[in-house]
């Protein structure tokens, strides 16, 4: 009777890994060969098993891919042939017949009971990386052109700067020789004052100082407008900048809380004015303030950095045009610089208080224009003076 | 604290130094530039220093590094670890590629882990000629990170076990290309290892 010869039955479960897969004994036979292997070479199972491997690819005949090979054989270690220096060390097409990129690894078997081997096997595992190595290419083609886009915008940028700051060289002479005519002419208006007693020229006086009186103000906020964005936005740690912005207003039966710990904000190197600016005002206009605080908030919509007194607040009717050019007393810097430096890094500020109570400034920074330190930021409601 | 004699650790380098010296050979043929060794160091320290990121002996958050873990009459970790500029520059000097500003991204890391390999395997070989007893090795992996958490793969070495730590840093001058080659050795398997090394050593001085 004849006996059916035994299937080998060792290597089957490889069979269905979608990766080729095959198996080489010491003579560089092929013991096993994949149906990923078939599919991706064309070289049936029946042709490859038992076949040498290099009569099939000649390519790795190559004495620095032999040697290495060779050295698992002897009990070395697992081998690599990386699709940069070996894309197609195994000739395996694709559909349309361009060659796949390939990764090769080589691993020792040892310990495999089968009929008639002894001693190590490798067990080679071959990666299509066709697909990968397009990405990697396609984003080195991205990166390549963003980086010389960069280069183009850093060389514009300079020279930006550089007009930039000859223009503002330029405008400060300008209000330099201004205001020193405006003295002049403000003098002369003085003197006239004393000479001319006829009531309807002192009228007119009256109004041409008004009017120097005007244009000197001018002069000075277009000097605190034109120190906006002259300088790069750059990460300030809140409390040190609000701390460095009240130093010089401790006085004694006010208190000021600072509840900011952590938190790191982009904004305008001018960002420690707006502070001094807010406490100022308060100090000014609020009459009776005897708690100050600042306090952050993160919400969905970003980080609510808000500051509070509980002096006699702003009345409806001054709400309306609080952050408006010309707006206030034409002391400090005016609401309306403290609007434009925030927008520089998109930061907005309202103002929420209550009349009678004390006022409420809430700046919003966006998502990404703040972030958090080595202390965590309070998730309840935010500290308030008034609440004390 | 374990000590060790005197014999015992110039046996272990001159045995790591005939490893690395045929590494060195192939990242010589590799690069075709000359190759500075520096003479192995050889201390024994607790595993948990070396997973300490304060005692790191080798600086740097972000280290390259292709490692190969192996067990047997020897066990242990092989590593050959790179700065990341020397990781970039050397896949750089070896594909030929030119770019202002490369990244060390999936396909040169794949590129990295084959120098890597080439350069472990001819320490191993080298070692396991002398044992003259074969390792299992692991599959060799690429690791980015500190040296402490590049050591951190070897999970099977006990924090508290000691180990022998054999580090020889090499350069490549001409392409401003730098990196370590590293064993740590668990010193449980020391003695046949020394027995290997002393007997071939007088074979050697027999003939």
């Amino acid at each position: 009777m004849i006996r059916p010869t035994p299937v080998d039955t060792t290597f089957s479960l490889l069979d269905l890994l979608p990766t080729g897969v095959f198996v080489l004994r010491a003579d560089f036979t092929i013991r096993f060969w994949n149906s990923c292997m078939v599919t991706w070479t064309g070289i049936s199972t029946g042709q490859a098993e038992g076949a040498h491997i290099l009569e099939l690819f000649p390519s790795l005949k190559n004495p620095a891919v032999l040697s290495r090979i060779s050295q698992i054989f002897d009990g070395g270690p697992a081998v690599i042939f990386s699709p940069l220096f070996h894309p197609h060390l195994i000739p395996c097409a694709t559909m349309d017949g361009t060659l796949r990129v390939l990764k090769i690894s080589c691993i020792p078997m040892t310990g495999i009971s089968a009929r008639d081997d002894s001693g190590i096997l490798v067990l080679v595992v071959i990666d299509d990386v066709t697909d990968l190595t397009h990405l990697v290419n396609a984003y080195r083609e991205k990166k390549g052109v963003a980086e010389r886009q960069l280069e183009e915008l850093t060389k514009a940028q300079d020279a930006l700067c550089k007009a930039n700051n000859k223009l503002s060289v330029l405008a400060s002479i300008t209000r330099h020789d201004i205001l020193n005519q405006l003295m002049g002419l403000r003098a002369y208006l003085e003197l006239s004052k004393e000479d001319v007693k006829d009531p309807v020229v002192q009228e007119y006086i009256k109004k041409e100082e008004q009017a120097a009186e005007a244009i000197e103000w001018q002069i000075k906020f277009a000097r605190n407008y034109q120190d906006i964005g002259m300088q790069a936005p750059k990460w300030h740690v809140l409390s040190e900048t609000i701390n460095a912005a009240i130093r010089d207003f401790q006085v004694p039966g006010v208190e000021v809380t600072v509840a900011v710990d952590g938190v790191e904000v982009f904004a305008e190197p001018l960002l420690e004015k707006v502070f001094v600016t807010l406490v100022e005002n308060s100090f000014r206009h609020g009459d009776h303030v005897t708690r100050m605080g600042f306090s952050v908030k993160e919400t969905a919509d970003g980080l609510l950095l808000t500051y509070c007194d509980n002096g006699v607040g702003i009345t409806l009717e001054d709400k309306k045009n609080l952050f408006k050019k010309g707006f206030g007393k034409h002391t400090g810097l005016g609401l309306f610089l403290l609007k434009e430096i925030l927008s520089i890094t998109d930061i907005t500020i309202t103002e929420a208080g209550e009349p009678g109570k004390g006022v409420r400034f809430v700046m919003t920074v966006p998502k990404g224009a703040y972030r958090f330190g080595t202390t965590d930021v309070p998730q309840t409601d935010e500290l308030h003076p008034g609440n004390h | 604290m374990k000590t060790i004699d005197t014999d015992t650790l110039d046996a272990i380098r001159e045995l790591v130094n005939i490893g690395v010296g045929k590494a060195a050979g192939q990242l010589n043929q590799m690069t075709g530039s000359p190759i500075r060794l520096q003479i192995p160091t050889i201390t024994l320290v607790p595993f948990a220093d070396i997973l300490s990121a304060e005692k790191s002996i080798l600086p740097g958050d972000v280290l390259s590094a292709v490692t190969l873990d192996f067990n047997g009459t020897l066990s242990g970790i092989t590593a050959v670890v790179f700065p990341p500029e020397s990781a970039i520059l050397l896949v750089m000097v070896l594909t030929g590629e030119k770019e202002e500003s490369p990244d060390l991204d999936a396909m040169r890391v794949e590129a990295l882990k084959e120098v890597g390999n080439i350069i472990i395997n001819g320490v191993m070989g080298s070692i396991a000629n002398v044992l003259g007893e074969r390792l299992t090795y692991s599959i060799p992996c690429y690791t980015e990170g500190s040296f402490a958490s590049i050591a951190e793969r070897r999970s099977t070495t006990a924090a508290d076990e000691w180990v022998i730590l054999a580090r020889t840093n090499f350069l490549i001058e001409a392409l401003h290309i730098e990196g370590d080659i590293l064993l740590i050795l668990e010193v449980g398997s020391l003695d046949h290892l020394v027995e290997s090394i002393l007997r071939t050593g007088n074979r050697e001085g027999a003939g």
